[in-house]
Order: structure tokens, then sequence, then C-alpha cells
């Protein structure tokens, strides 16, 4: 026995974790936002708000006709959440790569910002 | 007895190299990581954004002028101008990036990386094409 | 060297030809576990690292292993490092050079500034000079069990020549890439994840799990989840893709861990689902 075997037996952390359906909900969630989040921005960020007052109400028209249907209500928030969640997963992930080791309280708290976002708006639209 | 006392003498010292602080800072490799992992702040604050328009959305058309006003102000502008860059470096990293975790074998070939990326980069351009024409008025 | 036309002697090729160019600053890390403390003491810390520079000469085929072999040999016999094939394959050379890593047979100091920096492998504790500790990382490699498992004896080689365990070259062709790991840790000293010093498995032992994995002649996935998929397993991994990219092989590590956990989520969920089914 040596130096070395002594940290290795410190090496050796084979604890099961949640991590791999907060992995897999952070992967389906950057799939979507890579797919959808640019056409978001520029749609919703920028064309819709300088489009002029006509466009406003034909863009209202449209999108608010779309969301009267509770299912699709539901799809929008639900890719929403995913989205959210991804980048709550990366936001958790970078305090460790600025080497900050959080207390529980404070990955449940980053996490739950994706799950009760969505939550609240769809509960609010459904009841609009 | 102490775990000191009962390892052999050695005379081997180990010397640890703690990555420093701001080791994201040392290539351009890792700069556009930490960028990458930053976008998640501007996605994630313009995700929320979008969950309230969408609320706006169902409360009636004052509440959506009221919503369109403030993505007018000046600040959200800039700040809408600055997470669209985020969003497509967060885009293409993630198209770049995305052939090493889908791997499609077609016989004795894998499916190219070129086409796999070629059709997010489709799939983002319909995805936008469908949203400006219902924004102008298509109908579904 | 004459003599040498048409045999595999090792003489360069380019041996008649090759010129000296001048001197290049070469500035080498130096440590010495033992020059703070007495010999046989159980003080965990040595003297502290310093520099030494030196002025290399160098022709166009003047790797970094010949200039730290100059330099032992001509300058400094006390420098201590590895080197064993000088041809990119042992795995044994790698060192950071100018704060990158590289393999120091197949890096040229023709290819350099004329100010040289070399270090050891970062991120991996450093035994003496240019020596990094290489047996944390052997034990991660036992520990994702490398080797092909043949479904009845699930721990032991395989080594039965059967009908079973021939392979088309499509098969080949799912884990070849990852085949090609010469266990040289240049991914380990540009993983910031292994940086941290947290349990993880690192790039290469988890590139070396998924070339078994993914190899239709071996049963032993199940055997290599418990260390894949654990808090020390894949997950410490961000996706940074520094490994890949200074991998001197190709092997692309990065792939290979995205794979890892996706096969590491797929078990879970049909654990999850045969449990349900259990009840």
């Amino acid at each position: 026995m040596n130096l070395r075997e002594n940290k290795r037996a410190d090496r050796v952390v084979s604890r099961r974790t949640g991590e791999p359906w907060r992995w897999a909900l952070f992967g389906a969630g950057g799939q979507v936002a890579a797919v959808v989040m640019p056409a978001l921005v520029i749609v919703f960020g920028l064309l819709i708000p300088f489009a002029g007052r006509g466009d406003d109400k034909l863009a209202y028209e449209r999108f608010s006709s779309l969301l009267a249907n509770p299912v699709v209500a539901l799809l929008v928030f639900g890719g929403l959440g995913v989205v959210l969640w991804h980048c709550c997963h990366r936001i958790y992930h970078a305090l460790h790569d600025l080497q900050i080791e959080p207390p529980k309280w404070v990955r449940t708290a980053i996490y739950a910002v994706a799950v009760l976002v969505p939550l609240a708006g769809w509960v609010l639209t459904a009841l609009g | 007895m102490s775990d000191l006392d009962q390892r052999p003498a050695s005379n081997r010292r180990p010397l640890a190299q703690p990555l420093p602080r701001t080791w994201f800072l040392g290539t351009t490799e890792y700069r556009l990581y930490a960028l990458r992992e930053a976008s998640a702040l501007f996605l994630g604050i313009f995700v929320i954004n979008v969950c309230w328009a969408v609320v706006a959305l169902s409360r009636g058309l004052e509440t959506w002028e009221r919503w369109l006003a403030f993505q007018r102000h000046p600040a959200v502008v800039v700040f809408t101008v600055i997470t669209l860059a985020m969003v497509l470096l967060q885009s293409v990293t993630w198209f770049q990036v995305s052939p090493k975790a889908i791997r499609v074998r077609l016989g004795e070939r894998q499916l190219r990386a070129s086409w796999i990326i070629a059709a997010q980069y489709a799939a983002a351009f319909v995805v936008l094409a469908l949203l400006i024409w219902r924004a102008r008025g298509g109908r579904s | 060297m004459s003599g040498c036309e048409g045999c595999n002697c090792g003489s360069r090729p380019d041996a008649a030809e090759s010129r000296p160019l001048g001197t290049k600053r070469v500035t080498v890390f130096r440590y010495r576990p033992c020059s703070a403390v007495e010999q046989g003491s159980t003080e965990p810390r040595g003297g502290e690292p310093w520099y030494d520079a030196f002025e290399v000469p160098y022709d166009t085929g003047t790797s970094v292993a010949d200039a730290l072999g100059w330099i032992k040999d001509n300058r400094d016999a006390t420098l201590a490092f590895r080197v064993s094939c000088r041809m990119g394959i042992c795995g044994s050379c790698g060192l950071m050079v100018n704060g990158k890593p590289h393999l120091a047979c197949e890096t040229f100091l023709r290819d350099l500034p004329d100010e040289v920096t070399i270090a050891p492998l970062a991120n991996l504790d450093v035994e003496r000079d240019l020596i990094v500790d290489k047996e944390p990382f052997l034990a991660a490699l036992t520990e994702v069990k490398p080797w092909l498992m043949s479904a009845a004896n699930a721990d032991g080689f395989d080594t039965a020549l059967s009908e079973n365990n021939r392979q088309t070259p499509a098969q080949m062709l799912d884990y070849q890439q990852f085949a090609q790991c010469i266990n040289c840790l240049l991914c380990y000293a540009a993983c910031p994840q292994v940086g941290f010093n947290r349990p993880f498995l690192g790039p290469a032992a988890i590139t070396v799990a998924m070339r078994y994995s993914r190899d239709s002649r071996d049963h032993g996935t199940a055997q290599r989840l418990p260390a894949l998929d654990a808090e020390s397993g894949v997950w410490p991994c961000t996706f940074v893709g520094a490994c890949s990219t200074v991998c001197p092989k190709g092997v692309d590590p990065a792939a290979a861990v995205q794979l890892a956990k996706l096969v590491a989520a797929k078990a879970r969920a049909t654990g999850l689902i045969k449990r349900k089914e259990k009840r």
C-alpha cells in the first residue's frame, strides 16, 4: 500500500444519482431550443413588436386563436418547460465550473424554476 | 495509530496541479464553452418572457399590447439582440456536436454527420417560416 | 547516419537533408519530490517546483522528445521524463507544450515559437519533473472492465473463438474509432472536469468502456454500468469537447462519453419499466 492507493480509495464514489433523467430532459430541451428558439427570438422578440400596429392585432388574433385549444397550450408550455429545464441544468453545472459547490436547496431552487414557471403559465392560460 | 504511521515509508510526494478559478478564460475553446454555458442564462430569461407572452395572449388584446410595449423598451431590445446572438451560438454549437450522440448506421456506413447537421438547420428554418407565416395571418 | 536506405532501422528518412536550423529556448518544469524533506519521511509535500531554461539546437527533425533527450544527455542528466516508442503509439510522452497537451514525439521544435515551455500534463499529479501519476487513470480503466465479456461467463475473458464471435465490417464500425485510444492522457490534461479533482472516470476510461460495450461480441454492458452510471462515472462531463480536440489519434472521446450517457440513461429507463412489470 502506498500514498496513491489511499487517494484511490477516495475516488470510488459509485453512488447512483438522479443525473440520468435530469440529463435526458436537458438533452431534449437542448434539441427543442436549438431548433425552435432562434425563430421564437426573431419572431416574438423582434418581428412582432416592431411590425407596426395593424400587424400587432393580426398576430394577436392568429396566436390567441391557436392557444385557445388547451392541447396546443399544453404542448407550448411543455416545450417551453423543457427548454427552461435545459437552461437551468446548464446554469447549475456552470456553478460547478466556477468551482462553487452550492448546498442542495440551491439545486432544488434552480430546477424548480423550470417546473413552476411553465406550470404557472399553463394554469393562468387555462383560467384566462 | 494514525494512517500516517501505518503507511510504509515512500519517497513519492505527488504534486497536485489545481485548476485556477479563471480556467475558462485559458484557451479559445474554453472561452467559447463558457459563452455557450452563459447563453443559458439569456435563453432562460427569454423563455420566461415568452411564457408571459402566451399568458398575455390568453388575457385579451390589452394585455398583449402591454407585453408588446415592454418588448419595445430600449433595454429589453438590447437584451433581445444579445439573446438572439446567444441563441444562435447555442443552436450552431448544438447542431455541430449532435452527430456525436446521434449515430445512424446505414448498412456498412454511418450516416454522414453533415446530413444530420443539415437536417437540423432545415428544421430550424421550417419553424422560422411557419412562425412568420402564422404571425402574418396564415391559417392553419 | 548512412547506409539506412530502404530499411526500418529507425533512422529518419530525411536524416541526410536535416540541417541545423539554430537553437530554441526550452523552459522545462522541474519538481523534486524529496528536495525539501528527508528520504523516507511521511511528510506529504515535496519541494517547490521550479523552471529551468536551456538553449537547445534543433534541425528539421528535432521533436520535443529529442530536445528533452538532448538536455538529458548534454545539460542535465537529472531531468526526468517518459518517452518510449517515438512514433506516437505507446502513449508515454504526453506533456504540455506551451500550455497545450501534446505528444512530445510528434511535436517538432521547427513548428514552435522560439520560446518553448514544457510542463507535465495538466490536471494530473506530478511525481517528478515531467512525470505524472497515471495510477488513478489505471484504476478508472480497471473499474470499467475493459475486456470482452461473453454472455455465459460475464466476469471473465471470453477467449473461445466461436461462431458467435464473428463480426461483420459494419459491426466493427460501431467501436473501431474508440479502439484507437493509446491511453496517453492528453484528454485528461484538456478536461477541466478532471482538473476539478472530483472523482471522475475521465474521457479515456469512458471511451474504453464504450469500445467494449459497442462491440457486438461483448455482453458486459450491465457489468460496466455501476461504474458509468455513478456520480463519479459519466455525469461530471459537461461536454466541453476539448478531449476530442487534443486527441492525437482522432478517437473523439467526447462522442464516446455522450454515447455512454445515452447508454446509462436508457438502462435507467428500461430498469424502471422492468421494475414496474414485476409488481
